[in-house]
């Protein structure tokens, strides 16, 4: 971890990441694109693995402060999970012991 | 554990079968991997559809199960359907058990999970292992 001063404020330097470190938060400027658009460092999307189409809340406070956290993507057995809530109930043994019968026709 | 699903157990999950859940659970977390028959998708869907369940629910369902990593579909073959037409004819299996059979056979599962007494005879001849509750 490598020390440097910046107006009068020691910055620590995580060289695994290369991004001046303030306390527990990394900062690095980065400058607005034509149409809004901002990049965020490389070392952070590696870091977080951020890729392309993912999605994040914005937040904009009074201050100017702007925080973009990262949506959890889900996990596909949710959707299955959620497609099994969702659904009547029904007697499965039975919707079972059809499909046996349905099996057992083309001996 | 590799499993490989037989309509059964399908069926099971949408009645939150406890232990079926509990497969499905550690799936997610990459404990287990799970083999779906293609066969099985067809039955299982009909037979959903036929109890009231929507469209739209099915698909998201199978959605799941397309975008997982841990969850395979597997398309019928050859290899499968001439191993299928040895099992049902040497054994008198019906032919989609027989599919299901040999989709789990060639695919390396460790355990079927079905229950049908059609795959007493494969068990009997250790051709796999069959689990249900």
């Amino acid at each position: 971890m490598k020390k440097i001063r910046k107006n009068n404020r020691k910055i620590r330097i995580n060289k695994d990441y290369d991004i001046p470190k303030v306390h527990n938060l990394f900062v690095k400027e980065v400058c607005m694109a034509k149409k809004g658009q901002i990049t965020i460092p490389k070392a952070i999307r590696d870091k977080d693995g951020l890729k392309e189409n993912d999605v994040f809340t914005l937040t904009h406070s009074y201050d100017g402060t702007i925080i973009f956290k990262i949506k959890k993507q889900k996990a596909p057995e949710d959707l299955m999970f959620a497609a099994i809530r969702q659904a009547p109930k029904f007697d499965w043994r039975k919707a079972w012991q059809e499909i046996r019968k349905e099996r057992n026709r083309d001996r | 554990m590799k499993y490989c699903a037989d309509t059964w157990f399908i069926l099971g999950l949408f009645h939150e079968e406890a232990k079926n859940i509990a497969i499905l659970n550690d799936v997610k977390e990459g404990k287990d991997y799970l083999i779906i028959p293609m066969v099985v998708y067809a039955e299982a869907t009909k037979k959903l559809l036929q109890r009231g369940v929507s469209h739209d629910i099915i698909d998201l369902f199978w959605q799941g199960v397309e975008q997982s990593d841990k969850i395979q579909l597997v398309e019928l073959n050859k290899q499968i359907a001439q191993e299928a037409a040895r099992i049902s004819l040497s054994y008198h299996v019906p032919m989609v058990d027989s599919f299901v059979a040999t989709t789990a056979k060639i695919t390396d599962c460790d355990i079927l999970l079905a229950s049908d007494s059609d795959y007493d005879i494969l068990k009997k001849k250790k051709y796999l292992k069959v689990q249900s509750w």
